[in-house]
């Protein structure tokens, strides 16, 4: 995923806690999400879902199914 | 409960909840005002604020639930908050909901709504949501809700009149508040139904109560929340109900292909974007314009570091210049004001050995905890509050993110291990940040390690004074390993998920200054009634233990440890346990004991060593009555015997290295 762009959740591959943190936060599936900002290739990525923003590290944002407006699924993350 | 406003007729409980970084803390400092006292749950590393008012005869106790998200098991902060609604029922429940973020505060007020409090919202922050051109329908909201909705602007105080109005008049059933919660969609909610009226007749036909709403009870069972689950289990029919909830539960989950907590969640927001969507216009687009330019640069690849590495030095150089300052005047007053005339006083009136008990351990367990703690963690509290307040935290732990994790940890530990630099105290405590226990007990661990200023100043008094700056420089180098290695450690011995970093980022904001004086005080004022009667009975133990001789003939005890294993002069043992009250004794004992040239005692193998074992070994009273309070008296114990270990094993593999190489 890259900044600027939107996809769509489609699920979490993740533990209970982790799982339903992002559930919570607002990363259900069927969400829009609109990646922010993301720096170099070991940051953080910030987001944008449900009008706030979030901060996901790497291994949480890699959990993270999306699914780009245009194209398959891919995780969140790198 | 006559109060002092004279006749209090009754007391109100008012719980205040809500999503961090709402404005819930400026609207709790502006209902309680400097009549407020923080400290712990019991048993919890959760802050409690507490705080009363007077309003209308009414005698009206505030009390400020940690910041969060959801009621979920997912931390300590969720657990007492919905304990506390569920068990203690305060009258009322006042959800500070951002306006700018309604979807997502609502998800909140869902659940509150779910526990059964009876809620009254205050829609806070709506002067920064207009600006923003978000204009929210109040009244259609509380018609939706079937609660009780205030506009406000805690910062100003604007509606707080009315929101206490209304509060009052929920309590004393004038308004409806608990309006029990929201259907699910169809399969859901039949699940939900069936689930519940298993669970009313299992409590019916045993007599038994739950402290939580059966329909609570049910939806977090088929959220799978391991804690429901334990408290279903010790029902009489619980086995059966704990299946029925499973099988539901995967009935979802085939229905939905997700786990259940995420269909669940899943439903809440759904209505949660139904309930925004219906009340909210925008006026025109939202656009945080100045933000993203401001986090461009702050999260920037390059300059976001810079930024951090100048707000990290300014920190440090604020709480220690200033800390400095405080501590050097209040050592001086101390010694030519306090002591003289306490002595003078106490003379003649008590035998040397109160005396000496007095003086050497109570006044100097004081003075420890006052002239050296506080002047730097008041400075801290303030530059923590400014942090807090402006939003900037979240930025930092951004940029730290990937070097954290490699430690176990993730980008919000960054601050509290800074601290650590300083002084271990504040550390600790920083350590909070971190959202679960586990988390907390990592970074805690790893922020003993980091070397404070105290045994800063023993590396350069020492070593690099007589040995070399090489030398001093490769003792930090060690230590940034062994940080790295004990928080890893931590991260692999210690049971439970690790979680990475999930954290909201608030927009920019100006601080309050009233919020920070009073967050500050707060906190300043649960350190000194806990840590300082530890600091001073510590003093006063190690001073019996010298009055009563114990001490030399322990030094010599250990002279199979300090000179066998360490191979240094059975004397250290003196300075090094003493040095347990203040790491600085450390130097200055052994300074003392070597007639001002510690050559004479050591060779310079010797001091690397002895700086060594000071660096690693027992962090000082201060930092293990943080720890207490912190972590119990359990892990601050075993933390502590930890890091004696630590020290004596790999100081003496040093030693041996050092006398092999000839360096000794």
């Amino acid at each position: 995923m890259e900044q600027g762009e939107e996809a769509i959740v489609r699920g979490v591959i993740a533990g209970y806690a982790v799982a339903r943190r992002l559930a919570d936060m607002g990363l259900t599936p069927g969400t829009v999400v609109r990646v922010v900002r993301k720096n170099a290739l070991v940051g953080p990525i910030e987001v944008e879902v449900r009008g706030t923003r979030l901060l996901l590290g790497r291994g949480v944002a890699s959990k993270v199914l999306v699914e780009p407006r245009m194209g398959p699924p891919s995780p969140l993350g790198p | 409960m006559s109060g002092r406003q004279g006749r209090a007729k009754r007391v109100l409980r008012v719980a205040l909840a809500g999503n961090a970084n709402v404005g819930k803390s400026a609207l709790f400092n502006q209902l309680t005002g400097l009549n407020q006292r923080v400290g712990n749950w019991p048993g919890k590393t959760v802050e409690k604020a507490e705080g009363a008012l007077y309003y209308k005869g009414y005698r009206i106790e505030v009390l400020d639930l940690p910041g969060i998200y959801s009621l979920s098991a997912y931390s300590q902060e969720e657990l007492v908050a919905r304990e506390y609604i569920a068990v203690e029922r305060p009258d009322v429940v006042i959800d500070v909901v951002d306006a700018s973020a309604l979807e997502r505060n609502l998800y909140l007020t869902l659940q509150l709504l779910e526990l059964g409090a009876c809620v009254v919202v205050a829609l806070n922050q709506v002067d920064f949501a207009a600006k923003r051109g978000i204009r929210i329908d109040h009244k259609a909201l509380s018609d939706l809700l079937g609660v009780p909705v205030v506009p406000t602007v805690a910062i100003t105080g604007k509606g707080l009149e009315e929101l206490l109005e209304v509060v009052v008049a929920a309590a004393e059933g004038r308004v409806p508040c608990r309006p029990g919660g929201f259907e699910f969609k169809d399969d859901v909610e039949a699940r939900v139904r069936r689930l519940t009226e298993a669970l009313e007749e299992g409590l019916a036909s045993s007599n038994a109560k739950l402290d939580y709403p059966p329909r609570w009870v049910a939806i977090k069972l088929l959220e799978r929340d391991p804690h429901v689950e334990e408290l279903v289990s010790s029902l009489p029919s619980g086995q059966e109900l704990l299946s029925l909830a499973r099988e539901l539960a995967a009935e979802l989950e085939e229905l939905h292909k997700a786990a259940s907590p995420v269909v669940l969640a899943s439903e809440r927001y759904a209505i949660a974007n139904l309930l925004a969507r219906s009340v909210t216009t925008f006026t025109r687009r939202p656009r945080l314009t100045l933000e993203e330019r401001l986090d461009a640069i702050t999260c920037h690849r390059v300059l976001g570091y810079a930024i951090l590495g100048l707000t990290a030095v300014a920190t440090y150089a604020l709480i220690f210049g200033v800390g400095n300052l405080i501590s050097g005047l209040m050592e001086d007053a101390f010694e030519a004001y306090l002591v003289p005339w306490l002595t003078a006083m106490l003379e003649p009136a008590l035998p040397g050995w109160a005396l000496d008990l007095i003086l050497g351990g109570v006044l100097e367990g004081l003075f420890g905890g006052l002239a050296i703690v506080l002047p730097y963690l008041l400075p801290l509290y303030v530059l923590i509050a400014v942090l807090e307040d402006t939003g900037y935290l979240p930025r930092a732990a951004c940029l730290m993110d990937p070097v954290m994790h490699k430690m176990g940890l993730h980008g919000k530990a960054f601050i509290p291990l800074i601290l650590g630099y300083g002084c271990n105290v504040p550390a600790c405590v920083g350590c909070r940040v971190m959202e679960t226990d586990r988390e907390r007990t990592i970074a805690g661990f790893a922020a003993i390690f980091v070397p404070c200023s105290a045994r800063t100043v023993i590396i350069m008094g020492l070593v690099a004074k007589y040995v070399s700056i090489w030398a001093a420089l490769t003792l930090y180098a060690i230590n940034l390993a062994i940080v790295f290695t004990m928080s890893r450690l931590a991260y692999e011995v210690l049971p439970g998920e690790a979680v990475g970093l999930i954290m909201e980022m608030p927009p920019y904001r100006v601080p309050m200054l009233k919020s920070i004086v009073l967050k500050t005080w707060a906190r300043a004022k649960s350190f000194m009634l806990l840590a300082l009667p530890l600091i001073v009975l510590g003093s006063m133990a190690l001073q019996v233990l010298d009055a009563l001789g114990l001490v030399w003939p322990t030094v010599m005890a250990l002279a199979p440890l300090t000179s066998g294993w360490l191979l240094l002069p059975p004397e250290v043992g003196f300075p090094l346990i003493f040095g347990f009250l203040r790491k600085e004794l450390v130097l200055t004992l052994l300074v003392d004991m070597a007639g001002g040239d510690p050559s004479a005692l050591m060779g310079p193998g010797q001091m690397y060593v002895f700086a060594y074992v000071s660096m690693i070994y027992v962090p000082c009273v201060a930092t293990v009555a943080t720890l207490v309070k912190e972590y119990g008296w359990a892990r601050a114990v075993l933390m502590s015997l930890a890091s004696v270990a630590l020290a004596i094993a790999t100081g003496g593999l040093l030693a041996h290295l050092l006398a092999w190489l000839g360096w000794m």
